[in-house]
């Protein structure tokens, strides 16, 4: 609940850099409300900008997140960003609160995704594995770093590095689990799968994460 | 591959960990994004309520008044054509068609008694009546030819349509009818036409007296009733 209201006054604060503070916080404790946002979308349908404001500071840094690691592209990822809301932008009056806001959301990106790698004729699973690529993702700090912000970003950086090496299937299941907080059946249904079948990519995923992790801290 | 599926099922459900992660994934939407997205959001609500909320009343009520329009003028037209149609001339040369087309049919050809003269009387164009004569030829068709004495009832029958009947020529004793027939008063009233023809009988006139009964049952057909004498 603390979460909720922090994220509405985060929505108050007119400058953007600090409007959306309060949703970082929203993600960690991971207290957001599904029938909220149902309610919050069908009011900016009604005309309520503020509604949206609300809305789209629990889900962007989720969104993001997810886009940059399927695409490990940042250019791209802000590319499909917009375009995933600006979809939710234009298909609000069709929207219905009969599914979860989060499930429409990330349906709307996964489509997206698989539309940029069709239009750029590469196969999602054909994407190489370039570890700098991904390293490049996150902005480099020249300062000099305590010594626990080197090891959070070396974890962070081997974070990413094994998960390049999934497959795109096993990936965008894995970040849907992750970034989204679908249920298993949900992550099904957005990536147009049977349940077994996103679970077992799932397991997968986390089997060969673990043990890039594993092999990587026994290496340090 | 993942082990246990114990451990699994704790990563399904976010209880435990599986591998050390990033605890604060640092990657956030910069702001230009969010200034992008926002100002797109507002401005489709904007634009929503700068429109009417029906976009069709702007351009529906003139296409529905001018379908409206089109359908009335086009049944007050169709009903004008229909009403404006010629519907034939009534003239006297229409009439005539018509009304010779059953004088066309064949007829036997009788003894002619009647007001049937064979030439066409000449019909008055310019006033569009018609004369008297041209009248008479309207009357009704000519009755069948009469029964002749000396020939059996099988010798005289009614003729077909389409048979022409030439009839034989007159005896003797019809053509002293026939010529005495316009001249004679009696035949005028029916009941001194029979007193004359029962005086004939009496004088001894068998053949005219016959002969007058013929042609008195052939122009008094309607009586059916009438003694054959």
């Amino acid at each position: 609940m603390n979460a909720v209201a922090a994220t509405m006054e985060g929505v108050t604060a007119p400058e953007p850099s600090t409007r959306f503070a309060g949703a970082r916080r929203a993600r960690t404790v991971g207290v957001v409300s599904d029938d909220d946002d149902a309610q919050l979308m069908l009011a900016y349908a009604r005309g309520e900008m503020r509604a949206f404001e609300t809305l789209y500071s629990r889900h962007r840094g989720a969104l993001y997140r997810y886009l940059v690691r399927q695409s490990r592209d940042t250019e791209i990822a802000h590319d499909l960003f917009q375009e995933v809301w600006s979809r939710v932008i234009v298909n609000r009056a069709r929207y219905e609160a009969r599914a979860k806001f989060r499930t429409f959301l990330f349906t709307l990106a996964h489509n997206c995704f698989i539309d940029h790698c069709r239009r750029v004729r590469a196969r999602p699973m054909l994407m190489g594995v370039d570890d700098a690529d991904a390293a490049d993702m996150l902005p480099a700090d020249e300062e000099a770093l305590p010594e626990m912000e080197i090891e959070r970003d070396e974890v962070s950086r081997r974070y990413r590095a094994a998960l390049a090496t999934l497959p795109a299937e096993q990936r965008d299941v894995y970040l849907l689990h992750e970034e989204s907080e679908l249920s298993l059946d949900e992550i099904a249904r957005v990536t147009g799968v049977g349940t077994e079948t996103a679970k077992s990519r799932l397991r997968y995923a986390v089997g060969k994460l673990k043990a890039a992790m594993t092999m990587a801290e026994d290496v340090t | 591959m993942t082990g246990p599926d114990g451990e699994f099922d704790d990563f399904l459900t976010r209880r435990k960990p599986v591998f050390r992660r990033p605890e604060n994934d640092p990657l956030e939407p910069p702001p230009e994004l969010d200034r992008i997205v926002l100002r797109r959001a507002r401005e489709a609500i904007e634009s929503d309520q700068s429109e009417p909320a029906y976009h069709g009343t702007r351009w529906g009520m003139p296409v529905a008044l001018a379908a409206t329009l089109l359908v009335v003028f086009s049944v007050f037209l169709h009903l004008g054509v229909q009403s404006n149609e010629p519907k034939g001339e009534v003239s006297v040369q229409t009439v005539a068609q018509q009304v010779d087309y059953p004088a066309a049919a064949p007829a036997p050809e009788v003894a002619d008694i009647g007001p049937r003269p064979g030439a066409r009387e000449r019909i008055d164009t310019s006033t569009g009546f018609v004369t008297e004569s041209e009248a008479s030829r309207y009357s009704p068709p000519p009755p069948p030819p009469p029964l002749v004495a000396g020939r059996t009832p099988a010798e005289v029958t009614e003729p077909g349509p389409g048979v022409v009947v030439i009839a034989p020529p007159p005896s003797e004793a019809e053509r002293a009818v026939a010529g005495t027939s316009s001249t004679q008063a009696w035949r005028r009233d029916a009941r001194s036409w029979l007193a004359e023809i029962d005086k004939m009988r009496a004088e001894g006139k068998v053949a005219e007296a016959d002969a007058e009964m013929a042609e008195y049952k052939r122009q008094h057909r309607a009586y059916a009733g009438t003694p054959d004498r």
